[in-house]
């Protein structure tokens, strides 16, 4: 949790496993990349970081990867200080950084063999694991191929088989998703929700929030270096005290009162933004709570004359976390 | 967490394990692909047997050589293409070798594996040029032919070729610093071709003023003494020309070249491991600590004081191109005059190298305190990377003055020069110069950032001099020239050398000796002013720096 910015929401239990971070502060001469950031992370959790650019993300993945020394703070993981002992942490580091690069004049299954090797796999037990490893991210076909003949995706898939290979204990994907197909994008997200569930740590950060939103159990969302929340997807709205939020609620109109519904939605002061849907439907987003929402629910039906068949809010998503939290 | 594999179970090869050590393996593919690992065989064979076998059966069928004479003649070509392969070729592919990793971020990734830093740097020294290793390998059969029917003398190939693979992997340990301590591809390239173009061919040109230990970086001497004699005895008329070197005078010793040369690149190849140790452990921080690069430089002294020693003392001559060979009393007073001041540029040249390497930027010493402060201490260490470096480029100007004392001690005791002559003022100059030098060096640097050190050069160091000479050559206005010209410190040292050269009171050079004395300590007042100012201004940096990280 910040210290410098309290969490909008509950934190997560801190634990004396899993990764604990305290208190840090990243510079880059006289720019503050990360300042006074806290959270923990039990094993078996999927921990998203979320945030604009130069929010901070990459410089803390980087820190907690060993490859940079932060100004101050404490970081441990599995009990070990990652700061203070970095070398005590590389066997159970796994490291995939944002554009994920190979090295460009090895074959597939070099590449994956000198890093098996470099983690002291040797023998047939390397040539397995190297296999399992291509099977998972289904390059097993592509193993003979240069690497600098790979597509953007692929060479992704090839990294994050090369970050499974000596099986970490603690998993830290920068953007990992972000060339990827949607089929690998799916694998991604069972890959790690499988290594979730065997007690592994995995952090990862990415811009496209609808799959964190799908898999992570935390997030920490960051702003200018600093941590603006910290905590599980759904403690975000239900925190009691927090700035508003801004929510989006679908309404079900009947087809005769389609075009009343726009015209209030068009009109009503209350609405910040909204779009129609198919079958009557619309999606409406307003800056608010949920007085809020039954105020907009009562103007529909009374002063809009809508029939409204259905109205829920759509649960709170990462995207309206986000702008909640940057803008306050 | 009960089915969480373990990761950390394996352990990757020990050091020593070589074959087994993943990166030499990864080059070993990377580097050796048939396709272009066969054009490179092919082309090495092919000119290694054309040279060789012409010189040697060209030699014996027209009965210019015997078959011993021949043979040592047909090694010549061999021990170019060599010297090309492992010295030219294999450095460029360490070096270039290690920036393409960094540039494209798989260094990063060997970073975070279990192999240690040791483990990492052999893999990366021997690894990258592996395939001039190999290639090397192949000429070897023509040298074993060469030295068996040569009748080379076995201690005098073992000798070369060991000082040979030395020197080899210090300019490739060379490459590998270069790489991992520049932080851009081109500046990484420039800097490894800038540093091995600076340490193996202008520093030992010094050695024609007398730091001749500069070449015992090279395999030049030890070649020079070992093998070339060989091949030109069986030349005849050529005996007389090539005449051993014998041992290196060093300080009152008289050492082997093979030890020296064996020495001298163990130490530098020992200090570039060091930086490479140190950028791998924590790419951030500055390649020498403060107390490394302090001994590097009481190293360097010693051993540039070492080599001059005995020309001092006349246990070994001193050769100019111009002004032939000398030794002791026998060394005119200009020429002895220009010890001290060469001396000087050598001290001042490291130094500033060094001071450059330790002082931190302003950022740094910002992040310096914010560490401080937050263990709730209230001093930042000295040694630290992150700490300002003043007591580091004083204990160097002290180390450059008493190693600068000496020798003129020496040239006093020797007869070279009548210090009893000059009063204080004369023979101050040039350690005084040195010191005002390096101090206002290290208080420029740390304000203005060693960034900017390249500006501050040209503007302080370069523009005065360059001024001066157009005022003298185009108006010539000679003595306002010197005044203008003793604005730069690079003028300081060479006015102050020529204050301690005893002048005839008759000759017409004395009006430039009496305005150069008058303008050097004019342009040393001013710089010592300038220090002060400079250092004031820095210190109120420094507490602002300070106030900030509290805040």
């Amino acid at each position: 949790m910040s210290a410098s910015s309290p969490p909008i929401a509950t934190q997560i239990a801190p634990t004396e496993d899993g990764l604990v971070v305290e208190n840090l502060r990243v510079d880059y001469d006289n720019l503050t990349a990360v300042n006074g950031v806290s959270f923990h992370v039990p094993p078996g959790s999927l921990f998203g970081l979320v945030g604009p650019n130069g929010a901070g993300k990459t410089s803390i993945i980087r820190v907690l990867a060993t490859l940079l020394q932060p100004t101050y703070g404490k970081v441990k993981a599995f009990g070990m200080d990652v700061l203070d002992d970095p070398w005590s942490v590389h066997p159970v580091l796994g490291y995939m950084p944002d554009l994920a690069p190979v090295i460009g004049n090895l074959k597939v299954f070099e590449f994956l063999e000198h890093f098996a090797t470099s983690h002291g796999l040797y023998g047939a037990e390397r040539k397995d694991r190297v296999q399992e490893c291509l099977d998972h991210v289904g390059m097993a076909s592509q193993r003979s191929v240069y690497c600098n003949t790979l597509s953007r995706g692929m060479m992704q898939r090839v990294v994050l088989a090369k970050t499974l290979l000596h099986q970490p204990k603690l998993l830290l994907l920068d953007e990992p998703a972000s060339g990827m197909d949607p089929l690998a994008r799916i694998d991604l997200r069972d890959t790690l929700l499988a290594l979730a569930r065997k007690g592994c740590v995995v952090i990862l950060s990415s811009h496209i929030l609808a799959d964190l939103a799908d898999m992570c159990t935390g997030v920490a969302i960051m702003h200018l270096g600093t941590l603006r929340y910290v905590g599980p997807l759904d403690g975000f709205i239900e925190e009691p005290g927090k700035p508003r939020a801004q929510r989006t609620v679908e309404i079900q109109t009947t087809p005769d009162t389609v075009e009343k519904a726009t015209a209030w939605l068009e009109k009503s002061p209350l609405i910040a933004s909204w779009a129609p849907m198919a079958q009557g439907k619309f999606a409406a987003s307003f800056d608010g709570d949920d007085a809020e929402q039954a105020t907009i629910l009562r103007q529909l039906i009374e002063t809009g004359g809508v029939q409204v068949l259905g109205f829920r809010r759509k649960s709170a998503t990462l995207e309206d976390m986000l702008k909640t939290v940057t803008r306050s | 967490m009960n089915d969480l594999p373990s990761a950390d179970e394996h352990e990757p090869a020990p050091v020593w394990a070589i074959w087994a050590n993943p990166l030499i393996l990864r080059f070993l593919r990377s580097r050796m692909r048939p396709r272009s690992a066969f054009a490179w065989i092919l082309g090495v064979l092919m000119l290694s047997g054309f040279f060789f076998l012409t010189t040697y059966y060209t030699a014996i069928n027209h009965g210019l050589l015997s078959a011993r004479d021949a043979a040592r003649a047909a090694m010549l070509p061999i021990l170019f293409i060599q010297g090309f392969l492992l010295m030219l070729i294999a450095t460029g592919s360490v070096a270039g070798g290690v920036v393409e990793d960094k540039v494209a971020g798989t260094l990063d990734y060997q970073r975070l594996t279990p192999m240690g830093p040791f483990s990492t740097l052999v893999g990366f020294l021997f690894g990258l040029p592996i395939r001039e290793y190999i290639l090397f390998a192949l000429t070897l059969p023509f040298a074993v032919f060469a030295i068996w029917i040569g009748d080379i003398p076995i201690g005098s190939a073992a000798s070369y070729y060991s000082v040979f693979l030395s020197a080899s992997i210090l300019y490739h340990l060379t490459g590998l610093a270069a790489g991992l301590a520049a932080k851009r591809w081109r500046f990484a390239t420039r800097l490894t071709q800038g540093m091995v173009l600076l340490l193996y061919l202008v520093l030992p040109q010094f050695s024609h003023l007398g730091l001749y230990f500069f070449q015992y970086l090279t395999v030049r001497p030890v070649l020079m003494d070992t093998i070339i004699p060989l091949i030109h005895e069986s030349i005849p008329g050529q005996v007389s020309q090539f005449q051993p070197r014998g041992p290196v005078p060093f300080f009152d010793y008289q050492v082997s070249p093979l030890v020296f040369s064996l020495a001298l690149q163990g130490l530098l190849s020992l200090m570039f491991l060091t930086i490479c140790i140190r950028k791998w452990k924590d790419a951030e921080c500055h390649i020498l600590s403060k107390l490394q690069s302090l001994t590097v430089f009481i190293l360097l002294a010693t051993l540039a004081l070492g080599t001059i020693w005995p020309v001092l003392t006349g246990n070994t001559e001193l050769t100019l191109p111009i002004l032939g060979t000398m030794s002791g009393a026998r060394i005119p007073p200009e020429v002895a005059a220009a010890l001290p001041l060469l001396l000087s540029c050598f001290l001042l040249l490291i130094a500033m190298m060094l001071i450059s390497i330790v002082t931190p930027t302003h950022g740094e010493i910002l992040k310096g305190w914010r560490r401080t402060y937050r263990k709730n201490s209230w001093m930042l260490s000295p040694l630290r990377d992150e700490a300002p470096a003043g007591w580091f480029a004083l204990a160097i100007a002290l180390v450059a003055v008493f190693a600068l004392g000496t020798e003129m001690r020496e040239l006093h005791i020797n007869g070279i020069l009548a210090f009893e002559l000059l009063d204080w003022t004369q023979w101050i100059g040039i350690p005084l110069a040195l010191v005002v030098t390096i101090l206002v060096f290290h208080a420029t640097i740390s304000l203005i950032e060693p960034g900017r050190t390249i500006t501050y050069l040209m503007l302080v160091w370069g523009l005065p001099c360059l001024m001066g000479i157009f005022i003298s050559a185009a108006m010539s206005w000679h003595e306002a020239a010197i005044y203008v010209a003793a604005l730069s410190p690079v003028s300081h040292l060479a006015y102050a050398a020529t204050r301690i050269i005893p002048f005839d009171p008759e000759s017409h050079t004395l009006a430039f000796w009496d305005t150069a004395g008058r303008a050097l300590w004019i342009g040393l007042s001013l710089h010592a002013l300038a220090w002060f100012g400079i250092s004031f201004a820095f210190i109120r940096k420094h507490i602002a720096l300070k106030r900030e990280a509290r805040n």
